[in-house]
Order: structure tokens, then C-alpha cells, then sequence
């Protein structure tokens, strides 16, 4: 079975991540723009960030077989520092129309300041001028309201709601993300967030349709595996193939391919790895011998 | 010569090591308090200097009352260094601070976030700790939120009560959050209850601090 994870941060991850990825069928990766672990203090270190997703981060998924896309934005924590926010705004908007971006995104709220708030409409105005779906991370402190807040900004800005996929769900905050026609994300985390057993009994309840489960592995102590882990964990509780493939695959390549970028035909084919390839003279191998398929 | 930045040099020369204590002496002598960047490099080198070893024994009587026992020798160092620095250059040296701090390493900037009551008009630095609650480093968090009286003192209702969020998301010891007796409110504690009823919905175990914040709501 071919498995999508939509939400990765692979630029914190190793080789042997993505070949561990690959061999448990992952195929695809969308990887949203987000905050390194520390704040940034220049604009331009966030055009650097956003060409390696485009250009290096990519290459690097492709010698392992698995598509890369990306989403770009202004994460909610550095929307809060004045000194940046608006010098990346303008990136945000030119890097938008770059092939291989298939969303806005992660934007939303965070410690739900003014600031946050401002960046955040801003950016889901842009996610309308540009015609891409939107991916909205929602706040791990104060949540609950975190999120209803989101789905009222989301309204008042007059998105499309398939347009939307809100991210990082739990049992509490699924119901009023689906019942406004949104896409629900889950982070399928060891410790934090969401796990797999859980996400079973989610899925018992409210069915496939516009279910989402991703790793959001980034640099902190997570597991690229969990969309893997997920779908076994789902298979082993009964749920259908079809439901698990509805989840683990269709769902996000239906989302994001409503950017335009994203080939319907195409991502069902497999990548041809050729690691004999270089990007600007750079390969991933350190003297192995290149793996070339057929 | 200020009273607390006698009080500090003092407390140095009292519990750190005699070379600390001599290399602050002699890197007062001949700071050049005009050149930021000689500055920055003397409070950089505390690290190596002065050290992080703990202020023991620690004897609260005679000292500012921003020190407490979070604070190790190279924040003591630091903030004489930094008080020199704002009394040689009033109010220019707000601007250079603040960069200071946004570009420290961690040592340096739980040092920065430590000594902010120290300093001269201590309510413009309220944006610098809250972006500064934002770290994913219990270092430099821990630094802002505990044993600290600036939070209480000076940060507006919502990053207050992110700060009281964030300590129990953290792990870290909400009673050591000062002042907090008379910050606590009501939505401070829904958002508590919320993220109790998140954890019982999730079959995980509700944070014992939790229950300490209600009580400290109704006994207000």
C-alpha cells in the first residue's frame, strides 16, 4: 500500500529516515514551512530556508524514491516578531507561485496574539489569491479555544472550506473541524499529540472522509514511521483497506492536488531512483555505490 | 558605583572562585564601556571566566532581590557587567541590549532574562521576554518563568497566562512561578481546565499543578 505523509519536516532528518520511509511505502511528503527550533533573526535566512525546501530537500527525497512537495508561509511563533514578519510576508507571496508548492502553510495560532492574528488572515487572504489549499496548524496551549477561534477567522475570511486542511487535531477538536466541511489533520506523535491507537478509535467514529494522519516529525523526538505504524495499527483494529488507503493516501493527494501542482496521474507512478545524479555538483552518497533502478 | 552592582560584586567575591572574582575586577578596570563589542565579548567570556556554578552559600540578606537561587556565578558576573553598561550609557543602551539578547547563546540569555528587574526601567523589555518565552529551551524559559519576579510584575494578562501554560506543558515547577498568587485569573484557569479535560479525553495523566491553580483561584 502507497502512504502519503503530509506533514514533515524532512530538512531535520536523516538519509536513513527517507530510506526507512521508502521501504515502509511511503511515496510522498509534504513538507510545510515552519520555525527551526529557535527563532530566526533576519528575513534572509528565510529565503535560504525556503529555496533549500524547493530545491535541495527535494533532490534529496527523490534519491530515495519519495516525492517531495512543500508548503510555504510564516510559521504563527515568528509571526510575533515585528523585526521580521512583514520582510517575510513578501517572500511568502513570491515563493507561493514556485512549482512544487502545494499550499499555504503551517500558519495559525500560537500563543493567540494580535500579531499571530494579523499574519494569520493575511496569509489565508493569500492562500485565496493564489487559489491553494491551506494548512493550518492549531495551538498545542489552550487549544480547545485555539481552534474555534481558527474556524471563526477561517469563516469571517470567506475561505473555501475544502480549501482548508486544520491540523493537529485530538478527540476534542475533530467534530467542529469536519462539521465545517475542513480537512482534519492528526500528528500521530510518541508521547505528545496523537497516537495511533487513539487515531483507530477516531477513525471508528467519524469514518475516512476528509481524515488526514501525518508524522510532523521534525527535529524534536518524533517518528517518520507513524503514518506507517498507523495504517497497521488500523488494519489490525479491522478498518478496511479502503478506509486506510482513503486516510493514508487519497485524502492528501486530493487536498493538495487542489494547488494545481500536484499530478494526479503522476503520483501514482513510482520515482525512478537514480543516485548517479548530482544537485550543483552535490550527491547524497559518501562513496556508496549509487543505487540506479530500471 | 550603584548599590546593587555592589551588592553583586560582593556576592562574587563572597562564594566564586578568588579568580573569578579577579578577572571581573580587572576586566572593569579596563572595559571600554563605549564599544558594544567589547561588552558583548566580556560577557560572552563569563561563561569561561566565571562559570556556572551555583551561588552557594547563597544569603538573600544585603542582595538585590532579583536574585534568587536560580541564579548561578556567571549571571552574577553578567549582571554587573550589563548595570555598568546602562550606567555609563543610559538609555542608548537599551537597543544594543535587546540585540544581546535575541542572539545570545543560552547561557547568555538566561543571564539576560534573569537580571531584567535590575535594570533601569525594566518595563521596555516586556516584548524581549515574551519572544523569549517562546524558546524550546528549558534553560532559557526556566530562566524567564521561575524564581523571577519581572513576568508577574510587567507581562500583559495573555502572555502571562501563556507563561503559566507553558511551564506546566513543560514539566517545570508552577509554584516556582512568582507573584503568581496575584496574577491568577479566570481564563488563565479554563485554559487550565480545558487542557485537563484535553488530557483526561486523550487517557493521559492531568498535571498536578492543575489542581494547585484552582485552589489558588478560589482562595484569591
Amino acid at each position: 500500500m502507497k502512504l502519503f505523509d503530509p506533514h514533515i519536516h524532512m530538512t531535520s532528518r536523516t538519509t536513513d529516515d527517507y530510506k526507512a520511509m521508502a521501504d515502509a511505502g511511503v511515496g510522498a511528503v509534504v513538507e510545510p514551512a515552519f520555525w527551526l527550533g529557535q527563532p530566526r533573526t533576519h528575513v534572509g535566512t528565510f529565503e535560504d530556508y525556503f529555496l533549500s525546501l524547493l530545491g535541495w530537500e527535494r533532490f534529496r527525497a527523490s534519491q530515495f524514491g519519495i516525492r517531495h512537495f512543500c508548503t510555504m508561509g510564516l510559521n504563527p511563533k515568528e509571526a510575533n516578531n515585528a523585526d521580521i514578519a512583514d520582510g517575510v510576508i513578501e517572500l511568502v507571496e513570491l515563493y507561493l507561485e514556485k512549482d512544487g508548492v502545494v499550499a499555504v502553510g503551517e500558519i495559525g495560532y500560537d500563543d493567540q496574539t494580535p500579531a499571530e492574528e494579523k499574519h494569520f488572515i493575511r496569509q489565508l487572504e493569500l492562500g485565496k489569491e493564489h487559489n491553494l489549499p491551506i494548512l493550518i496548524h492549531t495551538p498545542h496551549r489552550d487549544k480547545k479555544r485555539g481552534t474555534q477561534r481558527t474556524l471563526d477567522v477561517v469563516k469571517d475570511v470567506g475561505v473555501d472550506p475544502g480549501m482548508v486542511l486544520v491540523d493537529h487535531n485530538n478527540e476534542e477538536t475533530i467534530k467542529g473541524v469536519i462539521d465545517q466541511g475542513m480537512w482534519a489533520g492528526h500528528s500521530i506523535y510518541p508521547d505528545t499529540k496523537m497516537d495511533e491507537h487513539r487515531m483507530v478509535k477516531i477513525v471508528q467514529e467519524f469514518g475516512g472522509e476528509r481524515v488526514i494522519v501525518n508524522s510532523a516529525a521534525d527535529w524534536g523526538v518524533s517518528d517518520v514511521l507513524k503514518v506507517p505504524k498507523t495504517a497497521a495499527a488500523m488494519r489490525e483494529a479491522g478498518i478496511s483497506d479502503d478506509v486506510i488507503t482513503e486516510i493514508c493516501w487519497n485524502n492528501p493527494v486530493q487536498f493538495f492536488a487542489q494547488s494545481g501542482r500536484l499530478d494526479l496521474d503522476l503520483i501514482e507512478t513510482s520515482v525512478r531512483v537514480d543516485q548517479t545524479k548530482l544537485w550543483f555538483g552535490n550527491s547524497v552518497l559518501r562513496g556508496q555505490s549509487p543505487r540506479v533502478d530500471e | 558605583m550603584s548599590q546593587p552592582e555592589a551588592q553583586l560584586l560582593e556576592l562574587l567575591q563572597r562564594v566564586g572562585p578568588p579568580a573569578a572574582a579577579e578577572w571581573l575586577d580587572e576586566t572593569l578596570a579596563s572595559l571600554d564601556l563605549n564599544s558594544e563589542r567589547a561588552v558583548r565579548i566580556a560577557v560572552a567570556r563569563c561563561a569561561r571566566k566565571v562559570g556556572p556554578g551555583p551561588l552557594e552559600p547563597l544569603d538573600a540578606t544585603g542582595l538585590p532581590p532579583a536574585v534568587s537561587a536560580q541564579w548561578c556565578l556567571q549571571d552574577v558576573a553578567r549582571a554587573v557587567l550589563v548595570l555598568r553598561f546602562f550606567a555609563a550609557r543610559g538609555d542608548e543602551a537599551a537597543k544594543p541590549f535587546d540585540g544581546w539578547a535575541r542572539r545570545g547563546e543560552q547561557g547568555e540569555q538566561a543571564s539576560f532574562f534573569r537580571m531584567l528587574s535590575l535594570l533601569p526601567g525594566p518595563e521596555r523589555f516586556v516584548e524581549l521576554a515574551v519572544e523569549g518565552c517562546r524558546t524550546n529551551s528549558e534553560v532559557v524559559f526556566g530562566a524567564i518563568a521561575l524564581q523571577n519576579a519581572f513576568p508577574a510584575a510587567h507581562f500583559p494578562e495573555l502572555n502571562f497566562n501563556q507563561l503559566v501554560l507553558k511551564t506546566i506543558f513543560m514539566g517545570l515547577p508552577v509554584p516556582e512561578i512568582e507573584g503568581l498568587a496575584g496574577r491568577v485569573n479566570e481564563d488563565l484557569v479554563g485554559m487550565a481546565r480545558d487542557y485537563a479535560s484535553e488530557r483526561n479525553a486523550a487517557g493521559r495523566s492531568v498535571p498536578t499543578d492543575i489542581a494547585s491553580l484552582e485552589r489558588l483561584w478560589e482562595s484569591r
